[in-house]
């Protein structure tokens, strides 16, 4: 049993040991300068690896803060806090109520008085407790007295320790939430999350982006995101919100986010066929077959405004010969009104270069998509917890000073002995001048 | 107008540095008294011109608090260092710490008044930088570099003084002071920062090359927090991990903005 208790002891003496702090703190300080220094990757999908090239990752140093080289020392860091907290208690034992007086580091006043010295120590009493908290008991015979400031620091170091301890939990349980994003276009609902590590998660409610604006400064700048949101559960809306940058929305445990926007401009495009005329929505990227000679026409760019000649599509249609590119403006009979011959020098512009169509752009309008970012986070109620003790905890330490005067008198063939001692943060100091002075003319002062 | 009151700044700054390094090479107390007078007079120029600044905002129906762009942040970096020296060097550390705090003040709104390549013009805020935050986060980060910077100078001072651990014993403790300060206000700034990160881009921590580095910076301060206890005072090892420390404040300053990241002044 006794080894079995040494070996503990042991264990956490090595544990708690400033020398094992100091070396994780720089540790972890190597580890950060190298994620900011090697390009750290995306965190990866784990769900389909095998086990070794999980490992693999784990000490891979192109993402540190999730490799094991970055993992166990913070966990290490807590349990050397973890320690600290427990070894702890026998460092109160010190700051106990009632201590004897230190042997070394007092001042002795010998005092030519015909008081006893409950009566010195009393008078001693009234005058600390002006400014200490009091309290008076015996050691080994003799009265003290005790004034004493500054108490809650004796428990800042616990209070500090919890803090860091609670951080690293609720970062531990961090790994159990997801963070992602989900992208939804104007008018349309979508539960859709792509999470960081790329792979797909469904929420399980619905939310409907019912509108989504920008407003701008008068320089032109972006002052504002907005998207107004529905989530929809079981088919019922549950809630209306508008989420803004620095205004998140919460629903279901789940964070969301203004991340970002994608701006689509969509093209009306009109062709006329042999057939009749056929009417398109088109985005960039969409392939329309055409009807009669079922060629695939590619759209490859829409845009507002190209060089000053108002809405354009470019087309890329797949003819049996070879593929034709046409670019097609919403003003092209101002444009070859006002350029005669343009038809002729650039075919590409030439609405009806590929027999039997006919192209044309009715107008280009943009359509958004909001992107909110979505974070569920399980141990953020830690990390803020956390968090304000490890500030209450290292204002107190730095801040506030732990003071205990103790004083004793008793009676010598000399004439009353008193003893004054003071400590600042459990180090021996000079008393203050006001409690030596007290009988000044009576008192012979000896340090 | 502000930009105009906030460069004279820059020579005021750097006339105390010269009067400074006089008090240190003829050890006549007079210069170092002129020195102190001069920085308070820089200081309430500083001041002055900051709050010019932000009067100007909201004539300019902007109206925000002149913490939002490099060159405010670098004007408010040199002010937190001069309100520092003016705390903590008033008294004991006669010119020695004006050597090396008052260039620093001085290169610092140089580089803000001077430099072809930032923009001191009053912009409006972004989104992103659009909460009440902003002053709380930027004002105690700045605050925690500055303290910090006081800490490596007074570590460099420890450094170079000779002889017994007495003879450093003011500047151990303002160090010790500096030291303290800085890591309670660097620690809030970036609680502060967490905070608003949660809000503003949904996650309190994203390991952005600014975060990381201030976490490094907040390493390196609180291992030499744990050397200090360790040792029993201010020793040479402390006064050399703020003196460490001090790189890594500068990196998370000025570095970062060459990494891509969240935080880099555009």
């Amino acid at each position: 049993m006794g080894t079995r208790l040494l070996w503990h002891m042991r264990l956490l003496k090595g544990l708690s040991s400033l020398r094992l702090t100091i070396g994780l703190l720089l540790w972890l300080v190597f580890m950060c300068i190298l994620g900011t220094v090697i390009p750290q990757l995306p965190v990866q999908a784990t769900a389909d690896v095998s086990m070794a090239t999980h490992v693999a990752g784990l000490l891979s140093l192109k993402d540190v803060f999730h490799s094991l080289w970055f993992l166990v020392p913070t966990i290490i860091l807590g349990l050397n806090a973890a320690a600290c907290m427990y070894l702890w208690r026998r460092t109160l034992e010190r700051y106990r109520a009632e201590p004897p007086l230190p042997r070394a580091g007092l001042h002795e006043i010998t005092m030519r008085t015909a008081d006893i010295p409950e009566k010195v120590c009393s008078d001693f009493k009234v005058i600390l407790a002006g400014t200490h908290k009091t309290v008076q008991y015996e050691d080994g015979g003799d009265p003290v007295i005790m004034g004493e400031n500054g108490r809650v620091r004796v428990y800042a170091p616990f209070i500090v320790h919890a803090g860091i301890i609670l951080i690293l939990l609720g970062a531990g349980l961090g790994f159990l939430g997801y963070k992602g994003t989900i992208e939804i276009p104007v008018g349309q609902e979508s539960n859709t999350v792509t999470l960081a590590n790329g792979s797909i998660m469904h929420l399980p409610f619905r939310i409907k982006c019912e509108d989504f604006k920008i407003d701008y400064y008068e320089n032109g700048m972006p002052s504002e995101y907005r998207s107004e949101l529905t989530f929809v559960q079981d088919n019922d809306l549950s809630m209306h919100t508008s989420v803004l940058v620095n205004h998140p929305a919460s629903h279901g445990g789940i964070l969301f986010s203004q991340s970002g926007f994608n701006q689509n401009p969509v093209a009306a495009l009109k062709v006329g066929t042999p057939s009749g005329t056929s009417r398109f929505r088109a985005a960039e990227g969409l392939i329309i077959r055409l009807k009669d000679t079922g060629y695939n026409v590619r759209v490859d760019k829409v845009a507002e405004d190209l060089m000053r000649m108002g809405p354009c599509v470019h087309l890329v249609i797949e003819t049996p010969d070879a593929p034709k590119e046409l670019w097609i403006f919403k003003e092209f009979n101002s444009i070859a009104a006002a350029h005669p011959g343009l038809v002729e020098k650039m075919p590409q512009l030439n609405p009806s270069l590929v027999t039997p169509y006919t192209f044309s752009l009715e107008g280009v309008t943009n359509s958004y998509a909001t992107v909110l970012g979505i974070n569920r986070d399980p141990g953020i109620v830690f990390v803020g917890l956390g968090s304000m003790l490890f500030l209450i905890g290292i204002i107190i330490s730095f801040m506030v000073v732990h003071e205990r005067v103790l004083i004793t008198a008793t009676e010598a063939p000399s004439g009353l002995v008193v003893k004054i001692a003071r400590m600042k943060n459990g180090k021996p100091a000079a008393p203050e001048k006001y409690i030596l002075e007290q009988e000044d003319s009576s008192l012979e002062v000896r340090s | 107008m502000n930009t105009t009151v906030l460069a004279s700044v820059t020579f005021i700054y750097l006339a105390s540095f010269l009067v400074f390094l006089m008090a240190e090479v003829s050890g006549k107390g007079t210069w170092a008294r002129s020195g102190r007078m001069i920085v308070i007079t820089g200081f309430i120029f500083q001041t002055a011109g900051i709050a010019l600044r932000w009067f100007e905002s909201h004539q300019a129906g902007i109206g925000h608090a002149p913490l939002s762009n490099f060159f405010e942040s670098l004007v408010f970096f040199s002010w937190a260092v001069a309100l520092l020296y003016l705390l903590y060097a008033w008294k004991d550390a006669k010119g020695l710490i004006g050597v090396f705090a008052m260039p620093v003040a001085s290169l610092l709104m140089a580089y803000a008044s001077f430099s072809p390549t930032i923009d001191t013009r009053i912009q409006p805020l972004i989104p992103a930088l659009k909460s009440n935050w902003l002053i709380i986060h930027v004002v105690t980060c700045f605050l925690g570099y500055a303290a910090f910077f006081m800490a490596s100078s007074f570590g460099i001072v420890f450094l170079m003084v000779k002889g017994s651990q007495e003879n450093r014993g003011s500047i151990g403790d303002m160090l010790e002071k500096s030291l303290k300060t800085g890591f309670i206000l660097f620690t809030f700034g970036i609680v502060t920062g967490s905070v608003w990160a949660h809000y503003a881009w949904g996650r309190y921590w994203g390991w952005d090359p600014k975060e990381t580095w201030a976490l490094i910076t907040w390493l390196i301060y609180a291992a030499a927090i744990h050397v200090r206890i360790r040792d029993g005072s201010v020793s040479r090892r402390v006064a050399f991990m703020t003196v460490f420390g001090l790189a890594s404040v500068l990196f998370t300053y000025f570095g970062v903005n060459y990494l891509p990241g969240l935080h880099s002044y555009q």
